[in-house]
């Protein structure tokens, strides 16, 4: 029963609504500094999307400040604007 | 009451006491002032510290005009805080320059206040023989090139106990006497000897005299070559 119940979970993490996130990071020397949006593969939260990205910025060399929202699609296109080139980059 | 005496060593021992504590005062104070220098100006990296602050605090702070504005206001700040290194330097060598000045001048003025002491010193004092010169084929002895015309005789007895202060001797009248005549000493009289001297006081000290305080004006009369405001009458 135990095992069903977290196949389940484990199912329905990516199954649920997509997940997206908007955050602020930057580069040194010299200082450059972008807004994006990003979709978040795990749990939907401020904290979880703040670890993925991390790692997900890392390795392009640029280092998360913070994460404003997480949120589902309907908050994508009133982002889009102001993401510019960083839209759904990373 | 305090001793009226004062030492050239002492003053200039203690001179050069003030003169190694003066010095270290002052690069105290110069390493001091170098690293408030060094430690209080911003480095390059707290303008951008401000953008990057500015950009996380204001969550509006989205567009990407208002981004690269922010980029190219913190590129300004470190394009400043370059500026300021460089001014950091100069300063610094400004100060290296200054503390040199400071240390210059200290030395200076302990010298002076050393040179006044003995200044004052060689005044009170009065004559102070700094070289004497005796010259025998002039029958001249020169005294701080003051020259005093001498006899044969004084001129002899001078030459003695010259050669006698040389080699740190105290002559005797006797032994005056034997060396000038040539006889032994045990032949001579003490009496002999202390005439030579008087002779050789009175000759010279007549001469001293009349350079340094009785001046004789030819042909108008006899002056005192000392200052009016030094002569007080009790």
């Amino acid at each position: 029963m135990i095992s069903i119940c977290a196949v389940s979970l484990l199912l329905a993490g990516p199954a649920a609504a997509e997940c997206y996130a908007d955050y602020k990071a930057k580069q040194d020397n010299p200082l450059r500094l972008h807004y994006g949006v990003a979709q978040i593969q795990g749990e939907c939260s401020a904290a979880a999307a703040k670890a993925e990205l991390q790692q997900r910025l890392g390795r392009a060399g640029w280092t998360l400040l913070n994460v404003l929202n997480v949120f589902g699609p309907e908050g994508l296109a009133s982002r889009k604007d102001s993401a510019g080139t960083y839209y759904l980059r990373f | 009451m305090p001793e009226p005496t004062t030492s050239a060593s002492e003053a200039r021992r203690s001179g050069s006491m003030i003169v190694t504590y003066g010095i270290a005062a002052i690069v105290v104070i110069l390493v001091g002032a170098a690293v408030l220098l060094f430690f209080t100006l911003p480095d390059a990296n707290a303008f951008n510290a401000q953008v990057e602050r500015i950009f996380i605090e204001n969550d509006d702070l989205t567009s990407g005009a208002e981004i690269k504005l922010l980029e190219i206001l913190a590129q300004s700040g470190t394009a400043f805080s370059d500026t300021l290194t460089s001014y950091r330097l100069v300063i610094f060598v400004l100060l290296i320059f200054a503390s040199a000045m400071l240390i210059a001048a200290l030395v200076f003025l302990v010298m002076l206040v050393a040179l006044n002491r003995r200044m004052a010193q060689i005044e009170r004092a009065g004559i102070q023989v700094s070289s004497l010169l005796i010259s025998r084929d002039e029958n001249t002895v020169y005294l701080n090139n003051m020259g005093f015309k001498l006899t044969d005789a004084a001129m002899e007895t001078i030459s003695v106990l010259a050669e006698a202060r040389m080699d740190d001797d105290v002559l005797s009248g006797a032994e005056l006497e034997g060396l000038v005549s040539g006889r032994n000493a045990t032949d001579c009289e003490e009496a002999a000897g202390a005439t030579r001297i008087k002779r050789l006081r009175d000759g010279l000290g007549n001469q001293i005299v009349a350079e340094l305080l009785v001046k004789n004006i030819a042909r108008r009369g006899y002056m005192l070559s000392v200052e009016k405001n030094v002569i007080k009458v009790l």
